[in-house]
């Protein structure tokens, strides 16, 4: 199989990685519910897991970094603890605009045909009754980038809330809460980070922003108290953390600091070699803002006269080439694109990709584009 | 004698031991005696004699502290909160 879908889940990991879930399959107890070697040495684990993903999102305490399964209850969480109105745009993922469709008190900020965001007319729309701003670092359906730290300067001079879903860009573009001026960035563990699934987080800058959890219960601590702990990271982890989990997404995030860049520098060359490849394929019609100079490595195209989900199944049957079609939970970015009947398929990359694996990929939409194998 | 360190939180506690154990400070994890706070939770145990070293480190690394126990005769006795 050629997996081109790495924006849903990054795969094949690191080998470090399932290494270390595997030992700590064997090692790792309770984290918070003993005070033996197993139980320890699984709380140990999840500190020093805070402690790198707190360096690499230049967040101010390792505590103001806690877990979740996935970004999407990151982003429930941080969405769910605002009062006031949120502006968000139209590039969103579904796991933040339907927390923000349940607040009841949004803008959304719409895009260009490209998928493109005018920062200026976010600005516009922050009113005085504005808490928040909700944005993505970049589409999971077109790999457009959208610029974090101009928006925190905005943020910053209206007094309002920054909050990041870096579900697609943690680990491959840099961020960091500070110069950025980010409240709340939410991630997950499994894309780029290369970690297990399951695990995720949310990053605050607790001096700012601390929301209420969404999920109370056992703390490892206070257990007479009726009340949930305050204190953060417990505040929000209730409940046995995937301990196991996140040793692998440790083991991943050391791997990606190992690797000084090259894991993002290879996805984007395997990405920028397949929109030149199959740009030059009459039929193709490709989507988003392919040249930009940063980007993720997510290609979003169709093929003229074919249905996604019919492009898809005959790459995976007749090639062995894993996509993904269809929406994309991208409901908003679709419309932008003008994709919502069609659908769209998406090739995701990652550094494990190879070479030859994309042009493969290519060869592949350009007999498909041209009929050449009768499927 | 020795010491017995509360914190806010488990992590905390683990935090404090990564510090203590990282400047050659012999501390033990252990859970929380009932005689101190009913419940679960996890405290720091080290001997007498590294208490200003430990303490003196905790401050450094802004480890928050809850409360300072001395045991004596098997008895917990509260130094500081």
């Amino acid at each position: 199989m050629i997996y081109l879908d790495n924006a849903a889940t990054t795969m094949p990991k690191p080998p470090q990685v399932v290494n270390a879930v595997a030992e700590a399959l064997n090692t790792c107890g309770n984290p918070s519910r003993g005070a033996y070697g197993a139980s320890l040495e699984s709380l140990r684990c999840m500190l020093r897991t805070r402690a790198a993903l707190a360096k690499m999102f230049g967040v101010e305490n390792p505590m103001w970094v806690a877990f979740t399964m996935n970004a999407t209850a990151a982003l429930n969480i941080a969405i769910s603890g605002l009062q006031g109105h949120i502006v968000t745009n139209a590039a969103e993922h579904n796991s933040v605009l339907r927390p923000v469709y349940r607040s009841g008190n949004y803008t959304i900020v719409p895009l260009d045909p490209l998928g493109r965001l005018d920062l200026e007319q976010v600005e516009q729309s922050i009113r005085t009754d504005t808490e928040a701003l909700v944005m993505t670092h970049a589409s999971n359906l077109t790999g457009n980038v959208y610029d974090i730290h101009a928006a925190g300067e905005i943020c910053r001079q209206k007094g309002i809330k920054l909050i990041v879903d870096a579900a697609q860009t943690a680990g491959l573009l840099s961020l960091d809460m500070k110069k950025d001026g980010i409240s709340a960035l939410c991630f997950s563990g499994h894309k780029s980070l290369y970690g297990p699934q399951g695990t995720g987080g949310i990053c605050l800058n607790a001096g700012q922003y601390q929301p209420d959890p969404l999920a109370v219960g056992g703390s490892g601590s206070e257990s007479f108290s009726p009340k949930h702990p305050h204190m953060l990271p417990d505040a929000l982890e209730a409940g046995t953390q995937n301990a196991h989990g996140i040793a692998g997404l440790l083991a991943g995030v050391d791997y990606i600091n190992t690797m000084k860049g090259a894991v993002f520098h290879d996805a984007d060359r395997h990405a920028r070699r397949f929109i030149n490849g199959v740009r030059q394929v009459p039929k193709v019609v490709l989507y988003g803002d392919v040249d930009a100079q940063l980007r993720t490595p997510v290609v979003a195209l169709n093929i003229q006269g074919m249905d996604s989900a019919k492009v898809a199944d005959i790459l995976n049957e007749y090639y062995g080439i894993a996509v993904r079609a269809g929406a994309h939970c991208a409901p908003l970015m679709h419309e932008a694109l003008g994709t919502v009947r069609t659908g769209a398929v998406r090739f995701s990359f990652s550094h494990f990709n190879t070479d030859k694996e994309v042009e493969q990929a290519i060869c592949a939409i350009e007999e498909i584009a041209n009929n050449k194998g009768g499927y | 004698m020795e010491m017995l360190y509360t914190f806010p939180n488990t992590h905390t506690v683990i935090s404090a031991e990564q510090v203590l154990l990282l400047a050659a400070l012999p501390v033990r994890v252990m859970p929380v005696p009932n005689a101190i706070t009913a419940g679960c939770g996890l405290c720091l145990r080290i001997a007498q004699e590294y208490r200003v070293r430990a303490e003196a480190e905790m401050m450094k690394h802004s480890i928050e502290i809850s409360a300072v126990y001395e045991r004596k005769d098997g008895n917990y006795q509260l130094l500081g909160s």
